[in-house]
């Protein structure tokens, strides 16, 4: 059985004429261990998707099952507690808390999840041992993502979901956090999910869905990823 | 034309209609409370006054403990300054059937007129006027009947006493609705007043004159009024007293002079008695030796029988006739005895006779309602210093940093504007209309409320004991424009500042976000053994602490405000109210002290102290010699009433009245070199011992009294001292004239009971009981606990707006740091926590910091806020600190609960999305 299995969800604003579908219908499986590229067009609907897959939003129909669990009707407090044992997540601005430390941002990740990982050594292996005890304002941008990244690996997630990741990033700074989040995938074997509108990416995912007007337009595995170095755009 | 640009204004006013309607109430609270005050005590006088202007009020009144003659009458009509002088009369009886007292006057024309309020004045003799405050006990044609102490209806100095009512007046001389004064009749309280005929009384000379000045301006309790009365009556005191004292001197002359013929004329017949009495004696002996002449003869046998036997009867006749002399002589001898005796007591009562007095008085003095009336305004002027500066120093702090926030929040937005090629005076139109607006709705209804319904509140507290209606509250024009440029300053000043400010960097830079306040190391990770051992929640929240200092400072300062003036106001309750506790159960143990006439018969002195000795249910009971005496510190316009008591054993004297130091509690004792004085009087005539007060006896004489010791006492001044030290500064020994009397069962009920039996002693001059003071106390207690109530409501609300509107900015300034958690898996009560844990910290500061502060004002309020009279203790309850910052915390939870709801609801995603 697939890790995740979306079975006709649909995400709907509104009703009547106002009717806005921002999921339409989808359906796709994701296996364990997969690196995920999501892409579409701005509007398309893929962060819409993304919300459900992270438990911060619900599916207005259909079914949601991660990890055997149907989280579609989850309450609340359900989908809080879901995002905070089972996700990581990593947002196009990074959303660093000003006021901590580098270090300290990781730790407020680590502090509440049960089987946390050691932050100190997340922190060298996304290769911020030297930054630890800087600021966010102190840090390029490339070095506040790897921050933000750390902060969704340390809490240990079965999933890392990044919505844009380096769309305020610099190509060459772009490249290097995709290639951490390649890395780690592989390491790991534990999926992650980037939500982009840049195609040129695709060849590095192990899975790509693309997605257009709420519904999913194509949904391909690719046996043999292209390592990040070796993708130009 | 730019019609969108006031549609984005009015969509301000709808999106930040919270923050709009907190600054409005923070502002309105601030102007409510600085109205409210400063206009209560204004508006009171003004009220009074009024009053006392429709009534005719006298200025000034003499007082004489007999009748004034009519050649003492047309001198004081010459007194200076004198524009009307009115002469009356006064009586005080008994309501039969009740223990009720009712002081009968005579009816004025002039001065202190009285005012129908239904029914009419008296015309005939039998007619009585009663005061309007019985109008529900009593009917127009109803018959009042009246008795003296006895229960007799035989009242001396009236005419009748039954009198048929005719009507109900209002009067400018009781203002209070009870207690209108001391009296000899009843229990010693005066409970009510009638108006009579002036022919009603029997003696053709009056005891009162009424006066008015000439030379007097301005309203009732103003300074220049008080003084310019208070400098007359000074001036004519001591030829008043001359007056007295001459026409007392006349009085004792002319009756001696009297005694001194009788006394001749005794003697002249004693000498013409002496003569008779020689007369007599030579009668007797020639009768003796004729009848031994006659004898011999009628031994010699040389006289005929006839002869001897006529001789005889002329000897027996003669005999007779010289008995009848004798028996005639020891007659006259007694009368003369009698006589004699007769003229030795009449010298000596002559001797004792009591000292004629003419009083003359201010209102203040002759009134103690119009003093009490004129105090309690002052009460709340010495609030309107303090309170409100407070309330609004909290307003306007809080209301700056809000709408400094929001020409923050509106960075961007001017940018664009501007961009777009809007003016300057455009992007701050906003502002402008916004600030006007919150401003303007703010003081409107503080100025509102505080114009009319504080100082309503507070008058209407107070109306329970006065008389004086119809309660004026006029806007202050002062005030309100005072609390209105204010509240603009406060609202515009700031978004315009920031406005102005904003506006001299290039659109572009105000386009792009201003970066965030970047963190930075606290002080305390300086100190690693103590950071160290910080959970990291703490760190987070000490770092966010010191990020904004200047919010965190607001909080405090906020909470310290609010705290303080909930500790301040609980506190002046519980000060007030433990002043009749202490005083009546740790310093003042008798219950009456019964006054009788020390220049009476001998015999009905004896019967008074028997009858007080013969009372049941006294634990103790002792002689003492009291007088009211008074003083007048310096620079003080009025004159304070004290009692002085010398007790005739200052041994045991610590079971009636504990003498002690106010903060050693030591016992003081009564001593030979001085007199022991209570605090309230020493404070106000900055007294230390060693130092001499000068006391003025009601005959105008005035004395020098060295201060031996200062006690503790909450009410009233009084003057202990022994009777070594008596004769010492009075030059005269101590005439016990009162008993001071502890009883078994101290009710009210009780002591006026007791009072009753003493006043119906024919040498009874009046009883005072120890708890006239708390009656006093009560009223003015009543008035201000309103106002207390009604500060700690208010207090309250401005904690609560104040910590709301604080926590309100701090939530929406982190908003994508609370986003940010919250996407992380925080559940709700963690986010909730995450951020107000920063806000519980500062209350919590400000709550400590509010009990340095609420101590520290109720003690500087409490200094001045007791009126004259009264000292209040100065200790504050630890619930008081308790209360207050409990109440404290609990806003700030209620604030909590509230930000939880906003927390909850915040679009995290939408949040997260846009740019820092």
């Amino acid at each position: 059985m697939a890790y995740i299995d979306v079975i006709h969800e649909s995400k709907i604003y509104g009703s009547g004429e106002q009717e806005v579908r921002a999921n339409d219908d989808v359906n796709f499986e994701i296996n364990k261990g997969e690196l995920t590229v999501i892409v579409g067009a701005s509007g398309a609907g893929k962060s819409t998707l993304l919300n459900i897959l992270g438990g911060m939003d619900s599916p207005t129909k259909g079914q949601v099952i991660i990890n055997s669990k149907d989280i579609s009707n989850y309450s609340s407090r359900q989908m809080t507690t879901f995002r905070r044992l089972s996700i990581g997540f990593v947002f196009q601005f990074y959303n660093l808390i000003p006021n901590l430390t580098a270090l300290e941002n990781v730790e407020l990740a680590s502090q509440i999840s049960p089987d946390s990982l050691d932050v100190k050594e997340v922190m060298a292996d996304v290769g911020l041992k030297q930054r630890m005890n800087n600021f966010p304002a102190q840090l390029s941008g490339g070095e506040q993502q790897r921050v933000a990244i750390a902060r969704a690996i340390a809490k240990n997630p079965d999933l890392l979901l990044c919505d844009e990741p380096t769309g305020a990033l610099d190509y060459k700074t772009g490249k290097s956090i995709l290639t951490l989040l390649q890395r780690f995938s592989h390491r790991t074997k534990k999926n992650v999910i980037i939500v982009t509108h840049n195609g040129m990416i695709k060849p590095m995912a192990d899975h790509v869905i693309e997605i257009g007007d709420g519904k999913i337009k194509q949904d391909v595995l690719n046996p043999n990823p292209t390592p990040i170095e070796q993708i130009e755009w | 034309m730019k019609s969108i640009l006031w549609r984005n204004i009015l969509r301000e006013f709808r999106f930040s209609f919270a923050r709009f309607i907190s600054i409005a109430t923070l502002l309105g609270l601030g102007v409510f409370v600085l109205i409210g005050l400063k206009v209560t005590g204004p508006d009171m006088r003004m009220t009074g006054n009024n009053y006392y202007a429709s009534h005719k009020m006298a200025d000034a009144m003499i007082n004489s403990n007999t009748g004034i003659t009519k050649a003492d009458q047309s001198y004081m009509r010459t007194l200076p300054h004198i524009k009307k002088i009115e002469f009356g009369t006064a009586k005080d009886a008994v309501i039969k059937g009740s223990d009720k007292s009712i002081r009968v006057g005579s009816k004025t024309n002039q001065l202190s007129i009285n005012k129908v309020v239904s029914g009419r004045l008296p015309k005939s003799n039998n007619e009585i006027a009663l005061s309007n405050h019985e109008k529900s006990k009593y009917k127009v044609g109803q018959t009042l009947r009246l008795v003296n102490n006895k229960g007799n209806a035989d009242i001396s100095g009236l005419k009748y006493a039954s009198y048929k009512i005719v009507g109900f007046v209002t009067s400018s001389d009781y203002l209070m609705k009870e207690n209108l004064g001391a009296t000899s009749a009843g229990t010693g309280q005066l409970s009510t007043f009638g108006i009579v005929n002036k022919s009603a009384f029997t003696s053709s000379r009056p005891t009162i004159a009424r006066i008015s000045y000439n030379n007097v301006h301005g309203k009732s309790y103003t300074n220049q009024y008080e003084k310019q009365v208070q400098s007359n009556v000074d001036n004519v005191e001591n030829r008043l007293n001359d007056r007295a004292k001459q026409r007392q001197s006349k009085l004792k002359t002319n009756a001696a002079d009297k005694l001194n013929d009788a006394e001749t004329k005794l003697t002249a017949q004693q000498t013409k008695l002496n003569q008779s009495k020689r007369q007599l004696a030579t009668a007797t002996s020639r009768l003796k030796s004729a009848t031994a002449q006659l004898n011999q003869l009628r031994n010699s046998g040389q006289a005929s029988s006839t002869q001897l036997s006529s001789q005889q009867a002329q000897l027996t006749a003669q005999a007779k006739q010289l008995n009848a002399n004798r028996q005639q002589i020891v007659a006259n001898q007694t009368k003369i005895n009698q006589a004699k005796d007769r003229i030795v007591n009449q010298k000596k009562s002559l001797a004792d006779l009591p000292d004629i007095t003419y009083q003359i008085q201010s209102r203040n003095d002759y009134n103690s309602g119009y003093n009490q009336f004129g105090e309690d305004a002052k009460r709340i002027d010495i609030l309107s210093n303090t309170f409100p500066i407070i309330f609004f120093a909290v307003a306007i702090l809080v209301s700056l940093t809000t709408m400094s926030r929001m020409a923050e929040e509106k960075r961007q937005e001017i940018g664009t504007q501007r961009a777009l090629g809007y003016s300057k005076f455009d992007t701050m139109k906003l502002f402008l209309i916004y600030g006007t607006l919150s401003g303007l709705l703010g003081s409107a209804l503080g100025a509102w409320l505080g114009t009319s319904f504080l100082p309503k509140k507070i008058f209407g507290a107070y109306a329970a004991n006065f008389v004086i209606p119809n309660f004026q509250t006029p806007p202050s024009a002062f005030w309100i424009c005072l609390s209105v440029i204010i509240s603009l300053i406060c609202t515009i000043v700031p978004t315009v500042g920031v406005a102005i400010r904003m506006l001299k960097d290039k659109p572009a830079t105000l386009m792009l976000p201003k970066p965030p306040k970047s963190g930075s190391k606290v002080l305390l990770e300086r100190l690693p053994f103590i950071w160290k051992h910080l959970s990291f929640n703490y760190k987070v929240t000490i770092r966010n602490l010191a990020r904004y200092k200047g919010r965190m400072l607001m909080t405090i300062l906020g909470v310290l405000g609010c705290t303080a003036l909930l500790i301040t106001g609980f506190g002046i309750r519980d000060s007030l109210n433990g002043i009749v506790q202490t005083q009546y159960k740790d310093i003042i143990h008798y219950d009456v002290i019964g006054v009788y006439n020390s220049h009476a018969s001998k015999e009905s002195q004896q019967d008074y102290r028997k009858a007080a000795d013969n009372l049941s249910g006294i634990k103790h009971e002792t002689d003492i010699y009291y007088e009211t005496v008074s003083a007048r510190p310096k620079g003080m316009t009025n004159n304070q009433s004290v009692s002085m008591i010398v007790p005739k054993s200052a041994q045991g004297f610590d079971k009636f009245v504990t003498l002690r130091n106010l903060n050693t509690k030591k016992k003081l004792k009564l001593s030979n070199n001085g007199a022991i004085i209570t605090q309230k009087m020493a404070t106000l005539a900055n007294l230390k011992v060693g130092d001499y007060l000068t006391v003025k006896t009601a005959n105008g004489e005035k004395h020098q009294v060295r201060i031996a010791g200062i006690t503790e006492m909450y009410a009233g001044h009084t003057l202990y001292m022994n009777q070594q030290y008596y004769r010492k500064a009075f030059n005269q020994s101590a005439d016990y004239n009162a008993k001071m009397l502890m009883l078994n069962d101290r009710s009210a009920k009780n002591i006026d009971q007791v009072s009753r039996k003493l006043t119906r002693q024919n040498a009874s001059i009046t009883a005072v009981q120890s708890d006239d003071a708390k009656t006093t106390i009560n009223n003015i207690l009543a008035g201000l606990n309103h106002l207390v109530m009604i500060i700690i409501g208010a207090a309250s609300m401005l904690a609560f707006m104040v910590l709301f509107t604080l926590t309100n900015i701090n939530v929406s300034e982190r908003i994508r740091e609370l986003s940010t958690i919250k996407v992380l898996g925080f559940y709700p009560m963690e986010v909730v926590m995450y951020i107000y844990r920063e806000t519980f910290i500062l209350s919590l500061l400000g709550v400590l910091a509010g009990f340095v502060g609420g101590a520290w004002l109720h003690n500087y309020i409490m200094q001045t806020l007791p009126p004259e009279t009264a000292m209040a203790d100065l200790t504050l309850l630890w619930t008081n600190f308790t209360t207050s910052g409990v109440m404290t915390l609990i806003f700030s939870i209620i604030v909590m609960a509230i930000m939880a709801r906003k927390i909850n609801r915040v679009d995290m995603l939408g949040a997260l999305k846009s740019v820092d």
